[in-house]
């Protein structure tokens, strides 16, 4: 009976098209928070992938490399290098901090490695940054260029780069090692972690080891309520679409009372009717999840964090569609089950 | 034209109650008819007779309370809800009263459901959607809805739907409803035209017109009014039942002595009490004179007497109580 549920969409297409419409924006915006998840952690692993190494370590008992400042002194980091398993490490600095550009305040973390080292700004080809020099990311709102502040100290940006950021959009700010330590540490010798690469097999009690992968944990955790937070919220999302759907579904099904208990008289089974509704429902919902593909980078370019849609979650909408069409048609159920082929005979 | 084992319509006793709001109706007693092969049977009676509910009852749509179906041999009350769906594709095909179309679909279309229903798919349903259109004088018309189509191409377009599986039974219900008088003669030729060897047409109609064209005229309300009996006294002890409620009856009573009371049997089988009627009044004239059975009960309660009346003669007596009021006040 496609012919029929088709025919009915044509003749129903306003009805509908709006339907359509406004569980595509809802598909839109589960997608759209789906992104912000996914960016939390797209952001958050360039940031500490950045840094050029394969882990950190830092004072133990304090938090990860980018969510926690505790000093050690530079001789730490030549304890570091003779730890076996240990190929690479150098000091880095990261710390907080609010900087004022042309365009305003923004927060962001302070990134600074020496010369050449790790936590160097992650620019294949970019010379050593001398002293006022500073790599922003696109988020800071300053251009190439630009001189900006951070403290009392002024910083000139000679470079951008793009999505290098932690805690949903705050700007990473790449400085050279000797001018973070004047910012922050009257110029004291210091550093708040090692960066290394290699995987050392043994770590003095003093220090704690984090992998990048636990780094990049430790800065999520921080986020931990906001993601799980918008996990439900998708979910939610996909009940509000299956709601919208079930709504246009029941009514259509109601203005056709009497044309499933005609159909019924002339030999429709209830299965055929719910064939139907459920085909109408499911048409709309993979409708809707094709447009939300669509409008999604329209959308993305009002959003001023970072998105990152998981390719899974773009497969699994039009599942999601299907299933949520399926619920939906529920709606419409208890009508073609329940409609007594006899009213094809009322008069009227 | 013969009622065989496989072939036409037989009904046996048939009875068809159901609850109505509080009440049982019964439009349906005891109704025992035929109609063969090929015939053009018409079922007369006005609103209310059961003609509807025949139908329906044909169509496998109601079961009876009692009593026998048989269409070409099969009684739809004793098929499995799949067998019903089979039987009501392509053993009888119904016309509504209200043409019923699908408002969504073309006239090709809607007359291709049943095709579709049936499991038939392609280029097959498209010819055999077209061939009923012309065999109903609407090829012109395929590609149209029902919302521009006239009443009587819209009962054509349904007329066409209920033979898309070439049925041997058709169940037209008040074809000619809706429908001037040009219309009108369109789809009666039309009916008339579909009774033939191996298709029994049957028509419900409180429209005398088609009765000319019929091969037999089965009436559901006969006309009581016939009764035309002189007036009897009767007496009736404390409790006796005048009548019941559902039943038929062409009398009209006139209480002389004692006190009857008119009473309506509920649903659930508990009596509800609706007036006491005592000297000099009269009941039990609407069933009588509209043709409907009765709506409710007539029962004694302390002994009376009263006299009955045919309808013609309880006219001239209410006529003559009136006069004899009007010179009196």
């Amino acid at each position: 009976m496609w012919v029929l549920t088709f025919a009915d969409v044509r003749m129903r297409a306003r009805q509908f098209a709006i339907a359509t419409i406004g569980t595509a924006l809802v598909f839109s915006m589960a997608l759209v928070i789906a992104g912000l998840s996914g960016g939390f952690r797209a952001e958050t692993r360039r940031s500490v992938e950045g840094v050029g190494g394969d882990g950190f370590l830092v004072t133990a008992g304090s938090g990860g490399p980018f969510t926690s400042v505790s000093l050690m002194p530079s001789t730490v980091v030549d304890q570091v290098r003779r730890l076996p398993g240990v190929t690479r490490a150098d000091p880095i600095l990261v710390f907080q901090q609010r900087f004022s550009s042309p365009r305003g305040f923004v927060y962001g973390p302070v990134i600074a490695g020496p010369p050449g080292g790790l936590g160097a700004p992650p620019v294949r080809g970019l010379a050593p940054l001398r002293h006022g020099e500073a790599v922003v990311d696109d988020l800071a709102k300053v251009k190439v260029g630009e001189t900006f502040t951070i403290g009392n100290e002024r910083f000139r940006a000679v470079r951008r780069v793009h999505g290098y950021s932690i805690l949903g959009g705050l700007p990473n700010v790449y400085i050279s090692l000797a001018d973070a330590q004047a910012l922050a540490f009257s110029g004291r010798d210091v550093e708040t972690a090692v960066a290394i690469r290699g995987r050392p097999t043994s770590v003095p009690r003093t220090l704690a080891l984090y992998t990048n992968q636990q780094a990049r944990q430790d800065v999520l955790d921080r986020l931990g309520n906001a993601v799980k937070s918008i996990d439900i919220f998708v979910r939610l999302l996909w009940l509000v679409a299956a709601v919208i759907i079930g709504a246009v579904v029941y009514l259509s099904s109601l203005e056709r009372l009497r044309d499933f208990a005609v159909l019924k008289a002339i030999g429709s089974s209830s299965r055929q009717l719910y064939a139907g509704l459920a085909a109408q429902a499911v048409l709309i919902a993979l409708l809707a999840a094709a447009v939300a593909i669509g409008l999604l980078p329209l959308i993305a370019t009002f959003i001023p964090i970072p998105l990152a849609v998981p390719v899974f979650e773009l497969y699994l909408l039009p599942i999601v569609a299907i299933v949520v069409g399926l619920l939906a048609s529920l709606s419409g159920l208890r009508q073609a089950v329940r409609v007594d082929p006899a009213l094809a005979f009322a008069s009227g | 034209m013969t009622v065989t084992e496989r072939s036409g319509i037989t009904v046996r006793d048939l009875t068809m109650e159901y609850v109505s709001g509080d009440y049982v109706v019964r439009p349906l007693d005891n109704l025992s008819l035929e109609a063969g092969d090929g015939e053009l049977v018409v079922l007369l009676g006005p609103s209310g007779s059961g003609k509807t509910t025949l139908l329906s009852v044909l169509a496998g749509i109601l079961t009876p309370t009692s009593g026998t179906v048989g269409v070409c041999g099969r009684n739809p009350s004793k098929l499995s809800p799949d067998e019903l769906n089979d039987y009501r594709r392509a053993t009888v095909g119904i016309v509504f009263q209200g043409f019923n179309l699908i408002a969504s679909l073309s006239a090709r279309e809607n007359a291709a459901v049943p095709l579709r229903l049936s499991g038939m798919r392609g280029a097959a349903v498209r010819r055999r959607a077209d061939e009923l259109l012309a065999q109903v004088n609407l090829a012109d018309r395929a590609g149209h809805r029902p919302g521009r189509m006239s009443g009587g191409q819209q009962q054509r377009v349904a007329i066409a739907r209920a033979l898309a599986l070439n049925p041997p039974v058709l169940l037209a219900d008040e074809p000619t409803a809706h429908l001037d008088h040009v219309q009108v003669e369109g789809v009666i030729t039309l009916l008339r035209r579909l009774a033939e060897p191996g298709r029994t047409v049957l028509v419900s109609t409180h429209d005398d017109r088609m009765i000319p064209l019929a091969d037999r005229v089965i009436e559901l309300a006969p006309r009581i009014s016939e009764d035309t009996g002189p007036a009897e006294e009767l007496t009736l002890a404390k409790g006796d039942v005048l009548f019941e409620q559902g039943s038929r009856g062409g009398r009209v009573y006139y209480v002389e002595a004692g006190r009857m009371e008119i009473l309506r049997v509920q649903a659930d089988g508990t009596e509800e009490h609706l007036i006491y009627v005592e000297p000099p009044a009269y009941f039990g004239e609407m069933g009588p004179m509209l043709g409907l059975p009765r709506s409710a009960t007539a029962r004694a309660v302390t002994k009376s007497v009263l006299t009955s009346y045919s309808v013609r003669d309880f006219r001239h007596r209410a006529g003559a109580d009136e006069r004899a009021r009007g010179s009196g006040g």
